[in-house]
């Protein structure tokens, strides 16, 4: 999971299905954009999720997986009101990502941003990827 | 009247051309109001929204502080900047961008370094699974259907999304001025 594969650029940057599902041109409307750094002792994921109140982003970990799904409240359907462009998202988004198996769940932290969520997981050191490792006296 | 500005009329063709473009796509795609995204054709998403008394614009600007964010009406568009302090935000990120910032980023440029490379054991080793959020300075022209009050506007920015009201000028405006008749 540590080597990203160049197809998988690629087919982000064009859209897996350029011309079907969800995702449009690249990107899915009914994701986010994220980050998802690994650093030596921790694992930190940004979120784009711009215009959510806190209360409605919920975040866990599940199954060595992070979810992160945020919802907001319908929008009122108003006569009056008329648009003229229309490219922000208005779903509900949800995203998940793999986590590596050293994540130590149960002391992450999570902060809401300038509609940036950014959810950092600590890791357990790394030893335990690489076998026991013995000191040379 | 007075002749306008050629770069204008540049702009103006390049903002009608992209609105063909997304509607041309928008008729493949068939979904109605979203529109199909072009990588990298666009830095900021926006809602354009008309009523009775007002034109509101509303643009996704994620991870801007407020003050990194402005706003101007410039003839008959809104010009809506955000601009990145490449210090702040992520400094490790910022610094990926730039080949000669720095050895932590051998393990970032290339992805299988983390993997062979038994980097010294506390080294600041960094790798990045995804990075689809955009980090530079991002700014977007919305042009404005309609005459507006400029001094009337009004914006407020809040969870990353930026909201600007500019409220309709009356039509008698247009017409000049009006006397009353007593």
């Amino acid at each position: 999971m540590n080597a990203t594969n160049p197809f998988d650029e690629i087919e982000q940057f064009f859209g897996r299905t350029p011309l079907g599902g969800d995702r449009a041109w690249g990107r899915d409307l009914r994701t986010a954009d994220i980050d998802v750094t690994e650093y030596d002792d921790e694992f930190v994921v940004m979120a784009d999720l711009p215009g959510f109140d806190r209360d409605g982003i919920d975040v866990r970990v599940d199954d060595g997986r992070l979810a992160i799904a945020a919802e907001r409240d319908a929008e009122r359907e108003d006569t009056d009101r008329r648009y003229i462009r229309r490219e922000r998202r208005h779903e509900s988004v949800t995203r998940t990502v793999d986590l590596p198996a050293t994540v130590r769940p149960e002391d992450a932290t999570a902060t809401y941003r300038n509609g940036v969520l950014t959810v950092t997981i600590p890791l357990d050191a790394i030893d335990a990827d690489e076998g026991h490792r013995i000191d040379v006296n | 009247m007075t002749r306008r500005d050629p770069f204008d009329e540049i702009e103006d063709l390049l903002e009608r051309m992209g609105r063909e473009f997304e509607e041309l796509g928008g008729t493949l795609e068939g979904t109605g109001p979203e529109v199909p995204r072009f990588p990298g054709a666009r830095d900021v998403d926006v809602d354009v929204i008309e009523d009775d008394e007002s034109i509101t614009v509303v643009a996704d600007l994620p991870g801007f502080d407020a003050d990194d964010v402005d706003v101007e009406l410039r003839d008959d568009a809104l010009v809506i900047a955000g601009s990145r302090e490449e210090s702040t935000d992520l400094a490790v990120d910022d610094a990926a961008d730039d080949p000669d910032a720095g050895d932590d980023l051998d393990a970032a440029d290339d992805p299988d370094a983390g993997d062979s490379d038994d980097a010294v054991e506390g080294a600041d080793e960094v790798r990045y699974h995804r990075r689809e959020r955009r980090l530079r300075s991002v700014s977007r022209r919305v042009p404005i259907p309609e005459p507006v009050e400029a001094d009337a506007a009004t914006a407020s920015f809040d969870a990353g999304v930026l909201t600007v009201t500019l409220p309709k000028r009356s039509p008698d405006d247009d017409r000049g001025h009006t006397i009353d008749v007593s």
